[in-house]
């Protein structure tokens, strides 16, 4: 990490998550997501169902039931989403990205309105940063993205469909970083999209403190790892 | 040295988590027991699209299988050109607001794109064999609108009224 610029302008970012799990006394959520979604809906008027559908197969044959758990609603223009389900609160930017301040200050409105309606107690806390990263074909890729796979010497060296994940735990605060690198479908003549994805969870615990000062905290170690991921020769691009 | 490997020609090439682990899963005893270790289902918008569109890639390309009189009456199977530029759209619908909702073949002769919008309205892009595309939008308690368009020239203009309409 030789440098670490404070703002990239022409960042990679395709989709930003501020997001916070949760728990309420049972059988409250539904009342509390309803009341909430009818709050927003004059800015975020796309509001669809999240179900989840749960499927049985045994030797007499199979069983299936579809139930709602939760509500996404798309802002006007389709470039900030809400999504809420079970457990979890979620505020997405997609590309174009414009700044933490600006996410996590909607973030922050939202969780306040959805949490007046009830007594909702977070239990983690986590920032997820999915960069899409288009790098010449035929060149090498450690000179670009540091963590990716090492292939033997022994094995044919030409991948064309990757995808890893890693879980890296993260010392302190204590947490995990999920690691998610995939090769993307072509969209750019001679060169290869890949998909850098960043997720960084944190418990809440009775230690915890103050949950803002966590995401901010986390804030700050997503950009940590961010940049120590890419070359600086990849990140002038972004500047 | 890892060498980047050129970019494929179709889209498929391409598996997104969700996709990749449930296959292997289905066809391993040992991952069926241990398939605890794979990401249960994507939060992110962008991987729930890219998952999406896999997908519809997917249906694209297996349109090719369909014989003649597939309808059960004298419909075209969809031949290559229909299925490239099918997956050309894809790829150019990909980059703006819109959902397809399936690719299905077209009783024309060729291969049919549909999305579904709100208060009932649909739409539907076709790109035929012989070549021709068109749009039709519609849905109960709106007017019907379609015209054949270039593909070639005219997508950003008829994608910019899908999402207008949607």
């Amino acid at each position: 990490m030789a440098y670490e610029p404070q703002h990239l302008k022409n960042a990679p970012i395709v989709e930003a998550m501020i997001a916070f799990d949760f728990v309420v006394a049972e059988g409250e959520l539904g009342q509390i997501r309803r009341s909430f979604i009818e709050q927003i809906q004059v800015e975020y008027p796309v509001q669809t169902p999240i179900q989840k559908a749960e499927v049985t197969f045994n030797p007499e044959g199979s069983t299936g039931k579809t139930n709602e758990v939760g509500s996404r609603c798309v802002s006007t223009g389709g470039k900030n989403v809400c999504a809420i389900s079970e457990q979890t609160f979620i505020c997405s930017r997609l590309h174009p990205y414009e700044n933490w301040e600006s996410l996590q200050s909607e973030f922050q409105r939202l969780w306040q309105v959805f949490a007046s309606f009830g007594k909702v107690q977070v239990t983690k806390v986590a920032v997820r940063y999915i960069n899409k990263i288009l790098l010449r074909e035929g060149s090498e890729i450690f000179d670009s993205v540091f963590t990716y796979p090492k292939i033997a010497d022994g094995l044919p060296q030409n991948t064309f469909n990757v995808f890893v994940r890693l879980q890296i735990a993260i010392p302190e605060p204590q947490g995990t970083l999920i690691v998610t690198e995939a090769q993307l479908p072509p969209e750019k003549p001679q060169f290869v999209a890949i998909a850098l994805d960043h997720d960084l969870q944190f418990p809440v615990t009775e230690e915890t403190g103050d949950i803002w000062a966590l995401l901010e905290k986390a804030r700050e170690l997503k950009n940590q790892y961010f940049f120590a991921s890419i070359s600086d020769e990849l990140m002038k691009e972004y500047l | 040295m890892i060498p980047i490997a050129p970019p494929v020609l179709n889209l498929v090439q391409n598996d997104i988590p969700a996709i990749v682990c449930r296959m292997d899963a289905a066809q391993s005893g040992f991952w069926m027991q241990h398939a605890d270790v794979f990401p249960k289902e994507s939060t992110s918008i962008f991987w729930t699209r890219e998952a999406q569109f896999r997908q519809l890639t997917e249906s694209t390309r297996k349109a090719k299988v369909f014989e003649k009189g597939w309808d059960g009456y004298d419909a075209s199977a969809p031949n290559d050109e229909s299925v490239t530029r099918t997956l050309e759209v894809l790829s150019r619908v990909r980059d703006s607001k819109l959902s397809p909702y399936s690719v299905l073949p077209s009783a024309d002769g060729g291969v049919g794109i549909s999305f579904r919008g709100n208060a009932n309205k649909r739409a539907v892009l076709e790109l035929l064999n012989d070549g021709t595309a068109s749009y039709m939008l519609f849905g109960k308690g709106h007017p019907i609108e379609s015209s054949e368009f270039n593909s070639n020239t005219d997508l950003p203009r008829i994608l910019q009224r899908l999402e207008e309409y949607l």
